[in-house]
């Protein structure tokens, strides 16, 4: 058993790269020793969405189809990953019983979270897209920090030009629209954030919006 | 140990926004499931033996997201989490045939969302890695930059840009011997 495992067996030295954002994917990983983290990386800055610790799966997409991948994954410590692919996959189960369970727990978190995003995206107007995914992401933070909601100002660490990928409404856009959130006092723009001030009233205003668009379509 | 449970023909197992976290799966006699689709239609599934339901909301944390009617008189298996990974770990087959269903869904979902996104998908993805590697190089990390631009190369040998990034690969290397920050034409 121990030389089956050593063949599935990648190292990394801190610092180096495991994958890159937008190059296809074939396999996945489990951390077996030490950190890695996941980053969005442009020509100016890298942002990190995540530092994962021993035992968590990363890459899982690759499972599914060779999609691109969605985010760079570097070393954050010396590392020592367990490289899963279609061929070894099987055989690897056998060794790790648990991780059926945990690629099951992933991608069932993964259809909601995707669901969530394109009730988003099918919003009709572009000011309750916008809305929707500012609550979205909030409902994000959230899930890590319940107490959050209950704050007088919440952070978002998102940019202009993020927050309008996630609705699929350009840079231009967004701006014009994030300012008049501004003027009306709603939030606060920041470089590299988006300060919300009021977030029951843009519940309220999604609760609304929800709900006549439920009841146009019901009478169409 | 999991609980068996007798339904009676037009009774309701849960409704969708319930909350409740068991996994359900069907041993004798058949459900409809109704739930909302993508654009508020209505979708409706009749499950029967050796299907499941409630899964993926109970394994996420999420309420249920459809209302299960008993079209028949069933018998059903409620499982806790814990129980139903112990079931999958006994039979890990149980586990890949989920695995495949919830891969596919989430593929499905995917699609719809690329086919939403279509203003703002990325440019051009080659383009973007060249990019990630000029961060590297900026930083003068360049054993990064070099490891970027070789898998570019690696996955977009036919990109117009090999040419360049050829170039900033030799001054990179270059770089590394004399330690001289070169400066890269773009």
């Amino acid at each position: 058993m121990g030389e089956t495992q050593k063949t599935y067996n990648k190292d990394y030295k801190a610092g180096q790269v495991i994958f890159c954002e937008f190059e296809p994917g074939t396999s996945f990983y489990m951390i077996r020793k030490g950190k890695v983290r996941i980053s969005k990386i442009s020509e100016t800055q890298e942002k990190i969405l995540d530092v994962l610790t021993e035992g968590s799966i990363f890459g899982e997409m690759a499972i599914l189809e060779q999609a691109p991948r969605s985010a760079t994954a570097i070393a954050e410590t010396d590392t020592s990953l367990i490289e899963f692919t279609k061929e070894n996959f099987k055989d690897l189960l056998s060794q790790y019983p648990d991780l059926l369970a945990s690629l099951i727990r992933i991608l069932s978190k993964r259809i909601f979270e995707a669901k969530r995003r394109l009730s988003v995206m099918q919003l009709k107007d572009e000011e309750s897209k916008l809305i929707d995914a500012i609550l979205m992401l909030v409902e994000n933070i959230a899930k890590k920090d319940p107490d959050i909601i209950n704050e007088k100002e919440i952070t978002i660490a998102v940019t202009i030009e993020e927050l309008g990928n996630w609705c699929g409404i350009d840079e231009k856009k967004t701006k014009a629209l994030l300012f008049d959130f501004q003027r009306a006092g709603k939030i606060d723009i920041k470089p590299d954030s988006i300060i919300v001030k009021d977030l029951q009233d843009f519940v309220r205003i999604m609760e609304r919006k929800r709900k006549f668009a439920k009841s146009e379509n019901e009478s169409q | 140990m999991p609980e068996i449970k007798k339904y009676k023909k037009d009774s309701i197992v849960y409704f969708k926004g319930d909350p409740r976290k068991e996994i359900f799966l069907i041993k004798e006699g058949k459900v409809l499931c109704e739930s909302t689709g993508f654009y508020n239609e209505t979708i409706r599934a009749i499950l029967g033996p050796g299907e499941f339901f409630g899964l993926k909301s109970a394994i996420a944390g999420y309420p249920k997201e459809e209302t299960v009617n008993v079209i028949e008189d069933s018998i059903i298996i409620l499982f806790s989490i814990k129980e139903f990974e112990n079931l999958i770990k006994s039979n890990p087959n149980v586990g890949l045939k989920i695995l495949k269903a919830l891969s596919s869904d989430l593929r499905a979902i995917g699609k719809e969302e690329k086919r939403l996104l279509t203003q703002n998908i990325f440019e051009d993805p080659g383009n973007e890695m060249i990019k990630m590697g000029l961060y590297f190089f900026n930083k003068k990390d360049y054993t990064n930059a070099l490891c970027i631009w070789e898998r570019f190369k690696n996955f977009f040998p036919n990109h117009t840009q090999i040419p360049e990034v050829n170039e900033y690969i030799e001054k990179v290397k270059e770089a590394q011997k004399t330690g001289y920050h070169p400066v890269l034409k773009k």
